[in-house]
């Protein structure tokens, strides 16, 4: 029994053996064959290669890449080429950049300095209206000396622009403290506005001395609306009253002075004496002394300048 | 210097010398090497001017490196490793309109009447289709090693790849060419 296990054993073992041997010269086999085929394959190949002419076999790259891969590796090396190719570029960009730059703090500069000079006086051209009187159409063939007469305001005006300007401009001005220049600039803004009123009052005279009706129409109207703000309140004495008394009696109806009550207190009336075509003179009356009849009457048209003679005006107590 | 003492000096004893700034070193090494990087990529079933591309690039990338180079290895070997990866490069961006050239190619080429060109002619012609008609990996495997003459084992080195599989794929490139080429080969 022990020999017949051990026989069988070794038939098992021989089986084995013999089959791992089998699988191996199989692969072997497999491996020839590929081996051979390989081989055979690489002939093939060598044999078409050999038919082909060399002429199909050659490739050239065209010359100008040729010049083109050439000349960068030169390029790479050279240091030369390298130096005359980009620090050209840069400096270019230097000077253009510092050029710019330059030109660029010079107008700023130029434009701050500018600005600096001229905030007084756009200040104070705010104030200073241009002063076009605005005509129909059918009036302006007639109207030849109010535009001389602008052209003196305006050739006044620009006498004091210049002066503005020049003083604005000249190197102390920007010395100065800040409140004098504050100073300074309400001082001559003051003095714009003076001069503005002024001139204004003399072209809407000379206008209202030699216009047509309907010039005389427009000039009237706007000095209504500026001696309203601007006219000071007098305090009329009886001397002065009978003055205007006087003179209305030497004069003719037209030339006359007028009266137009603006305002009723306690205390005074408020009127305004005027001529045709005169600034109005704005004057109290002291109730004691003189008295109006029926001085509410024109309070409803106060705006309108209505003439009220002088006769109505008496006076009560002559002692003041 | 001359031609003849042109062959004496080695490929790598003139990237040496373009290296350290003697750019004649080059001349000589480009007219060595432009033939077979300029056909290897043109083998590769791509048209002239992107294969003219790719050459410049690679020329190139050999220029910016030069100081990098060690000269352990073939100055060969570095050129077509670095032709390599210029081309998987190329893969990569345009994977599409590559297959779409090689198509474009074999077809245009299959369209000429082979009747009327010369047999060699046609031979080439047939030829060119079926390497560009073959896996890249293994179009690049029997490229370098039959028409640039490289080792299984350079080429494992050039690829990056294992020799094994280097191996696998110069038989399978073999076996295809031959299977679409039995016909015109008495």
């Amino acid at each position: 029994m022990p020999c017949n296990a051990y026989v069988r054993g070794y038939n098992i073992m021989s089986n084995k053996h013999r089959n791992s041997s089998d699988k191996y010269n199989e692969k072997m086999l497999n491996d020839k064959a590929a081996l051979q085929q390989q081989q055979s394959d690489e002939a093939f190949i060598h044999a078409l290669y050999d038919e082909i002419s060399e002429e199909h076999q050659q490739g050239q790259p065209s010359e100008i890449l040729d010049q083109r891969i050439l000349s960068a590796a030169h390029e790479a090396i050279d240091p030369r080429r390298a130096s005359t190719s980009k620090p050209i570029r840069k400096s270019k960009f230097t000077w253009y950049s510092s050029l710019a730059t330059a030109a660029s703090l010079m107008l700023v500069v130029s434009l701050v300095l500018t600005q600096q000079g001229n905030i007084l006086l756009n200040d104070q051209s705010e104030l200073m209206p241009e002063d076009n009187v605005s005509l129909p159409k059918e009036s302006t063939e007639k109207f030849d000396y109010s535009v001389l007469a602008n052209q003196e305001v305006l050739t006044e005006k620009s006498n004091f622009r210049t002066k503005a300007n020049y003083s604005a401009k000249s190197k102390d001005l920007p010395t100065y403290p800040k409140a004098t220049l504050r100073a300074i600039t309400k001082e001559k803004t003051a003095q714009q506005a003076r001069y503005t009123r002024e001139s204004k009052k003399k072209s809407v005279q000379q206008l209202m001395a030699a216009a047509p009706d309907n010039v005389q129409f427009i000039a009237k109207k706007e000095l209504e609306l500026k001696t309203e703000q601007e006219i000071k309140v007098i305090i009329l004495t009886t001397e002065q009253f009978q003055q205007y008394t006087k003179l209305n009696k030497g004069l003719a109806t037209e030339q006359q002075w007028f009266w137009s009550i603006q305002s009723v207190n306690n205390e005074e009336y408020i009127i305004d004496i005027f001529q045709k075509n005169q600034i109005a003179l704005r004057y109290s009356l002291n109730k004691t002394i003189f008295n109006i009849i029926d001085p509410t009457s024109n309070n409803s048209k106060r705006s309108s300048r209505t003439k009220q003679a002088l006769s109505k005006i008496t006076i009560l107590n002559t002692s003041n | 210097m001359n031609q003849s003492s042109d062959l004496a000096v080695t490929d790598e004893a003139l990237m040496l010398a373009y290296a350290i700034g003697q750019a004649s070193a080059f001349d000589s090494l480009y007219q060595r090497h432009k033939q077979v990087i300029f056909r290897f990529f043109v083998k590769q079933g791509l048209s002239i001017a992107i294969a003219e591309e790719l050459c410049h690039d690679t020329w190139l990338k050999l220029i910016h490196a030069r100081e990098k180079y060690q000269p352990q290895a073939l100055f060969k070997t570095y050129l077509f490793t670095i032709a390599h990866n210029t081309l998987i490069d190329h893969y990569k961006k345009k994977s599409t309109q590559n297959e779409e050239n090689n198509e474009e190619l074999i077809t245009s080429v299959a369209t000429v009447p082979l009747g009327e060109l010369e047999q060699t002619e046609q031979l080439h012609k047939k030829l060119s289709i079926n390497i560009a008609a073959l896996p890249m990996a293994q179009r690049e495997v029997f490229l370098l090693k039959q028409e640039s003459g490289f080792s299984l084992e350079q080429i494992a080195k050039i690829t990056a790849q294992h020799q094994e599989k280097v191996k696998s794929s110069w038989r399978y490139a073999l076996q295809r060419l031959r299977k679409g080429l039995q016909h015109y080969v008495k």
